[in-house]
């Protein structure tokens, strides 16, 4: 894809991302009650079957949340555990919940992933002005 | 005890609101995964206080809350969204919601909220 970027847009692209990664890691730390960190986002342009080599490995198993966003910007956000990072997930937010089946499971997940694409987007909404929503199957 | 009706389309949410209003003392008296499905409660029970998401299939919070004012005006009802968007805030006190809660819910924020709502 051709897609010329200067170096004050790239830059730019980077806060935002980075802005918007830091409210959804405070969203995430409220959640489960604990510290989060993150690192420095990155940036790339690339091929949209080149990203999977990018977030991971292709043999992973993995627990994923696809959130449509639609507004002034179209486009995706997609959340992403480990199997085995999922389970704890659960084991954290659901300590001292009995009689948990797999609904719970798929509807907390869901809710996690709504939470963080919406803290991402209502602080990227907030410092570009654009009106942005999020639509999740 | 305070009788609260609870509208969130994820069984989880509602499952965690409704630990945190048990735990303080309220009753929960029923719970809605959709906006049309809180109207239809509400008219049935009366409850003295909502908790409303906003995203919902059918019927979203916002047309929810319209509903619910035009059958009882004194509703009291508090928006808990993860959509923190001013103009999402903006109209839903517009339509009538006393308060707006942004998700993910803070215990001490909802209780808060709610005794603010009921005092």
């Amino acid at each position: 894809m051709e897609l010329n970027l200067n170096e004050l847009q790239i830059d730019a692209l980077k806060e935002i991302g980075n802005i918007g990664a830091g409210n959804a890691a405070t969203a995430l730390s409220q959640l489960i009650n604990k510290k989060v960190d993150m690192s420095v986002p990155q940036l790339d342009i690339l091929e949209f079957s080149d990203m999977i080599k990018r977030v991971g490995n292709e043999d992973d198993e993995v627990v994923a949340v696809l959130l449509k966003v639609f507004g002034d910007i179209q486009g995706n956000i997609l959340f992403l555990v480990k199997n085995e990072e999922a389970q704890k997930f659960f084991d954290t937010l659901m300590f001292g919940f009995s009689n948990i089946n797999e609904e719970m499971f798929y509807s907390m997940f869901q809710e996690i992933g709504n939470i963080l694409g919406n803290s991402y987007l209502n602080a990227v909404s907030q410092i570009t002005n654009l009106s942005l929503l999020l639509f999740h199957q | 005890m305070a009788r609260v009706l609870i509208v969130d389309d994820a069984a989880f949410m509602r499952m965690m609101l409704k630990d945190i209003l048990t735990k303080n003392g309220y009753e929960v008296i029923g719970e809605a995964p959709n906006g049309a499905k809180a109207v239809e409660i509400y008219k049935a029970e009366r409850p003295d206080v909502v908790t409303m998401d906003i995203t919902m299939p059918e019927m979203d919070g916002i047309q929810a809350v319209k509903e619910i004012k035009a059958f009882d005006p004194n509703a009291k009802i508090i928006m808990c969204s993860a959509m923190g968007q001013q103009a999402m805030v903006m109209e839903a006190i517009k339509s009538g919601a006393r308060d707006f809660i942004v998700k993910p819910l803070q215990p001490e924020r909802v209780l808060e909220a709610l005794k603010k709502v009921l005092g």
